[in-house]
């Protein structure tokens, strides 16, 4: 996290997409919607998120 | 086998050809289980094979590459049972090149006279003539182009680059065709376009088999974009959920004693800090606190007062931090600390001789209260603790996601509190760690001196020398702080392809292979040139004990000059070392760079720094500048931010941001 922490523009437009994504799609309904709702399980298993 | 058109990311590798049990085995023990896994699997490195140059060209000690007509078969010399040593010679239009194997005597059944070869390695001028030893060697084949560059995986006993990239390609392969679109992005077009962003299959597919550097620059942007882009979805997803946990409830009567047994007075950023401890132990919620702030700030005795009072409730507690070195300064400042309350502090490490583990383990299971301090060695299964109550964790960056929480599984209701040195404004902490309350130690002890800066280039060398001499005359001691361990043929990466940008930039411009100043290579060098100073190395490959040594040297003063790679960034406190040196300091991110910085300073000794580079970028001038003109690293990042961030995010996402 510290090496992306250094990429500020990547950081900063990463977050606010995705602040503005969970807005507009926030039951995951659109065709990205689901797409990254598989990813996010992915990840949970992977990292063991929540 | 499965069909094709079923396999997708989930898919089991042992679907794939090649990839029987014992090798799915091997894959599995570096995290590879699925089609997916290997596709996210990312080269450390590249090796420019394109790249290719005539023999006359050929320079001692350069990492070149040839296309070569052989002249000779392979020869081979038996030298005795253990050694066989295979010649053969071969030229392009410039002149001779010898090729020499060794242990390799099949070697004759792969390349043959008249055969044209690509061959990679490092070169050795002997006299007038050119050699190469073990080279890597491709047949050049007018129908199948051969790749410029290769990629260089992270790999395991039993799986060699070779097998890796071929079954990584076969993945790839795989999961792209088996969808008439591809892989599904998960990033909405509108996104993409704004943020000139690839798509994730051409991101997949040049990560792995780029043509050049831009096309793994743009993979690059793609892939770390969409970590942070996941994280902070599942950040703002999960932080409310991750706030309402039950915890145990603590007595916070003894804070008093604590803070009226310290030699001196905290500062306001640290009393707040404590405060917000205090209430949210006491709140009956489980605590999951981050607490930032500067180097130097006093992060430590915020945690020190937790760790105190859940010892005084009568649980254990743990310190996990990022190295030995310092869980050992943690060790040795925390037993102090708590010897006079009658606590015993414990230190686990990888080091730690078995029969002293055995007993820490044994007193871990049973429920008096203790501090434990450690490493990693602390999130091994063998560990378990009874009576969990309050988990801290250092330089948290510095810890894999799942690292962090194997250690807070130990105990599912206990504590925790999360520190990083890295300096960042609260609103960007807010969104980073949606799942932590924040606290900002933003206030620095009265009296702490300022650390003179300079950004020379390598033209000042001899004026460098003739500044390390004297403060080594005036009795001062010298870091000396370089980016890689060894001189190495490519430049690698910690953590794969989380690499910054700008870093990438930097390797980018360069075009060729930067020089880079290599620890160990640079203290021989040093010993050359200083013969009448003690020079000493140290870096993340050595063993503990030689680590320990070298450090206690040190500490000592009997080494003049410590040459060191990034292991030193944090914690190592050496009051009597008065001047960091920062080699190729273009290749450290600002708060890698304060962080080093930081390591002087420390004692009464007036302290300087000096960042050494010849970048001609301008961005990363602009980045050392400002580390150069500024020492409060809030600063550091609101000027960051201010000249920097502000007018490109105005530029491309305006409101959206500020109201974050």
């Amino acid at each position: 996290m510290a090496e992306i922490i250094g990429d500020r523009d990547l950081l900063y437009n990463a977050t606010a997409a995705a602040k503005s994504f969970l807005e507009s799609d926030p039951n995951f309904e659109t065709k990205e919607g689901r797409a990254l709702k598989n990813q996010l399980i992915n990840l949970d298993q992977k990292y063991a998120f929540s | 086998m499965r069909g094709i058109l079923n396999m997708n990311f989930d898919t089991d590798i042992k679907c794939l050809y090649g990839v029987g049990p014992k090798k799915a085995e091997l894959f599995n023990k570096m995290g590879i289980f699925t089609l997916g896994d290997l596709c996210y699997h990312f080269p450390r490195a590249y090796e420019n094979r394109g790249n290719v140059i005539k023999v006359e060209d050929a320079q001692d000690g350069q990492i070149s590459s040839f296309i070569i007509k052989m002249v000779t078969d392979p020869y081979i010399v038996v030298r005795n049972k253990k050694m066989t040593l295979a010649k053969m010679v071969g030229h392009d239009d410039t002149g001779k090149l010898t090729l020499v194997f060794y242990n390799n005597p099949y070697i004759k059944d792969s390349i043959h006279i008249n055969g044209t070869y690509r061959v990679y390695g490092k070169v050795k001028r002997v006299r007038d003539n050119s050699e190469m030893v073990n080279p890597v060697y491709e047949l050049v084949n007018p129908i199948k182009e051969l790749m410029p560059f290769v990629p260089v995986y992270p790999l395991t006993q039993g799986i060699n680059q070779k097998f890796m990239m071929s079954t990584i390609k076969l993945a790839l392969d795989t999961v792209l065709s088996a969808n008439i679109s591809g892989v599904v992005d998960y990033i909405p077009y509108e996104v993409k376009k704004e943020n000139n962003l690839a798509d994730i299959s051409y991101a997949l597919q040049k990560i792995h088999f780029p043509n050049d550097y831009d096309e793994v620059k743009r993979a690059r942007k793609r892939l770390a974009f969409d970590e942070v882009y996941l994280f902070s979805i599942r950040s703002m997803l999960t932080g409310n959920k991750e706030k309402n946990v039950p915890g145990a409830i603590y007595d916070i009567s003894s804070s008093t004693k604590f803070l009226q047994s310290l030699p001196y007075k905290p500062t306001n950023a640290q009393t707040r800090t404590m405060r917000e401890i205090a209430t949210d132990l006491k709140s009956g919620r489980r605590m999951s606190r981050l607490v930032t702030g500067d180097v130097g700030s006093g992060k430590t005795l915020c945690a020190a007062f937790a760790l105190f009072l859940a010892l005084e409730n009568g649980q254990k507690s743990v310190l996990m931090a990022p190295t030995e070195i310092l869980a050992r300064q943690h060790f040795i400042s925390l037993s102090k600390m708590f010897e006079g309350f009658g606590y015993e502090c414990l230190l686990l490490v990888g080091a730690t001789p078995a029969a002293q583990k055995r007993k820490i383990l044994q007193r871990l299971l049973q429920d008096e209260p203790v501090l434990v301090i450690g490493t990693h060695a602390l999130i091994e299964d063998s560990v378990s603790v009874n009576n969990l109550g309050l988990i801290v964790i250092d330089e948290q960056h510095r810890f894999g996601a799942n690292q962090r929480d194997k250690l807070r599984n130990k105990s599912k209701s206990c504590h925790l509190i999360s520190m990083s040195a890295t300096p960042i404004p609260r609103t960007l902490a807010l969104v980073l760690y949606g799942d932590l309350d924040i606290s900002t130690i933003d206030e620095m002890p009265p009296g702490r001196q300022v650390v003179d800066t300079y950004y020379v280039n390598e033209d000042y060398r001899e004026r460098i020398d003739n500044f390390i001499l004297k403060n080594v005359k005036e009795g001062g001691q010298v870091y000396i702080v370089c980016p890689s361990v060894e001189e190495e043929e490519t430049i690698e990466c910690e953590g794969g392809y989380s690499i910054s940008l700008d870093m990438l930039e930097q390797f980018l411009d360069y075009k060729e292979k930067p020089k880079l100043k290599a620890a160990v290579n640079y203290s021989e060098e040093l010993s050359r040139r200083f013969p009448e100073l003690k020079v000493g190395f140290i870096h993340g490959k050595l063993k503990s004990k030689d680590k320990e040594k070298i450090m206690e040297q040190f500490v000592k003063g009997d080494l003049d000059i410590l040459v060191s790679t990034t292991v030193i960034e944090v914690g190592v406190n050496v009051p009597n070392a008065s001047l960091m040196i920062i080699e190729n300091a273009e290749f450290f991110g600002l708060s890698g760079l304060h962080q080093l910085r930081g390591r002087v300073g420390r004692g009464d000794r007036k302290s300087y720094c000096i960042l050494v580079s010849d970048t001609k970028n301008p961005n990363t001038m602009e980045r050392l500048n400002i580390l150069k003109n500024n020492h409060d690293g809030y600063m550091i990042w609101n000027i960051a931010v201010q000249e920097i961030l502000l007018p490109s995010l105005e530029r491309k996402v305006g409101k959206v941001v500020m109201q974050i």
